[in-house]
């Protein structure tokens, strides 16, 4: 039985040649490191000088032992890079996926795991049908769609991670994208705000003096009828000091214009217009948003809410 | 001229050869090229260019388990690497017959 006692400059030596592999594939760095131990517990035994004095430094022993490997040498004067972004670079080695029948390899390390709780998380969104309040990515109109970019756009993202440890150029583009992705972000958290996206808002909104009847149904829109009980539309409600009158019940609106895409600039710009939901769909399913009958007297007739009082939840 | 790069484009050549009577480990390798006069060879050279040859399919390779000191793992030839060497043996030759032949034309001392 060998003994397995690895002298302290023996170990020393051999990380700082493994750190000189940071970038390669695990498969590349085990293959180069597996001659390593024997070699300088060879040269130790020997015992002329130390590792270093003998073989040179280690960073240049990892150097010299890639070349003559026949694999990619480092670019010089590049620091090495950490070692969480050589993990997740390796999770996704599509070329050797490709190319590599015999081996069942999947993918793992960090990469692989925080692609895989966005996957999840998004399919929980397409799961449920889109019900919730969250803005979900969209191609188009296709949620489908949507998901399938979100996925292409992870592999984009890890890929070009992988790429900028190799080269100048790509670590220039990969701090480029990050800082901007970062910016988008922060600048989508405001837009939605001021869209009434979240549920602040829509709190906030219900509380605010809407237009009820007198039981507490809220009314959604108006819809005008003009003397021959066909719908009039465009028609624009003013009190008389021309303040327009835009305090309805509008929970369901906000979901409704985020979701069909409809700026609140669009609101503003002519206030007080009805009917307001005329045309436009409610995407989620949930709620059927009332449109006005063509005409009076129409097929979703209900009866006038009695004015009983009734208790506040 | 600098022997260094004369070195790496024949390292194969001088690789498979010191293997071709006898297997070797690494350092065994390593020491027999020293010992035949290319004292200015890295250790790390030859390792890689042993990784390289084995990966190429070239050689063949074992661990002989020791009491005294580590396992060693052996290097060989096999088929596909005796014909290699027999190649690179030949095209070795044939390119120094050229380089002689311009330097004689040249009417070089040899």
């Amino acid at each position: 039985m060998s003994a397995d006692v690895i002298s302290e400059e023996v170990r020393a030596y051999i990380d700082a040649v493994e750190a000189g592999f940071a970038d390669l594939s695990q498969r590349d760095r085990d293959d180069l490191l597996q001659d390593l131990e024997e070699h300088l517990t060879e040269v130790s035994i020997e015992g002329e000088g130390s590792l270093e004095e003998r073989l040179g430094a280690p960073s240049a022993y990892a150097a010299e032992l890639r070349r003559s490997a026949g694999l990619s040498p480092r670019p010089d004067g590049r620091p090495e890079a950490p070692v969480a972004w050589s993990r997740i670079a390796e999770a996704f080695p599509v070329r050797r996926w490709l190319s590599d029948y015999r081996r069942k390899r999947r993918p793992s390390g960090p990469g692989w795991w925080i692609l895989r709780s966005v996957l999840i998380g998004m399919g929980a969104f397409v799961a449920d049908g889109g019900t919730t309040n969250i803005p979900f990515p969209r191609a188009g109109d296709s949620r489908l769609g949507g998901f399938v970019v979100m996925v292409v756009m992870a592999w984009v993202s890890v890929t070009l991670g992988r790429r900028a440890i190799g080269a100048r150029v790509w670590r220039v583009v990969s701090s480029a994208v990050t800082i901007v992705a970062i910016l988008y972000g922060v600048y989508l958290t405001q837009t939605i705000q001021t869209q009434g996206g979240d549920l602040q808002t829509y709190k906030r909104l219900l509380t605010v003096q809407q237009l009820r009847h007198a039981n507490g149904y809220p009314i959604l829109d108006i819809c005008p009828y003009g003397t021959d009980g066909a719908l009039l539309k465009g028609v624009r409600l003013l009190d008389p000091g021309q303040r327009p009158i835009t305090n309805l019940a509008s929970f369901p609106r906000i979901l409704l214009r985020s979701r069909s895409g409809l700026s609140a600039e669009q609101d503003l710009e002519a206030p007080g217009t009805y009917p307001r939901g005329q045309g436009a769909d409610d995407q989620s399913g949930l709620l059927s948003f009332p449109t006005c009958p063509e005409k009076m007297g129409g097929a979703n007739a209900s009866p006038v809410p009695s004015a009983r009082p009734t208790p506040k939840k | 001229m600098d022997t260094t790069q004369l070195l790496k484009g024949i390292l194969d050549l001088a690789v498979l050869a010191s293997l071709s009577n006898e297997d070797g480990y690494g350092y065994e390798v390593v020491r027999r090229l020293r010992a035949s006069g290319l004292e200015e060879i890295g250790d790390a050279s030859v390792y890689g260019t042993l990784r390289r040859l084995f990966n190429q399919g070239k050689l063949t390779s074992y661990v002989v388990p020791s009491e005294e000191g580590p396992n060693r793992k052996y290097y060989g030839l096999n088929r596909a690497g005796r014909d290699l060497l027999s190649e690179a043996t030949k095209q070795w030759h044939a390119f120094s017959d050229v380089i002689d032949r311009v330097l004689n034309s040249q009417g070089v001392a040899a």
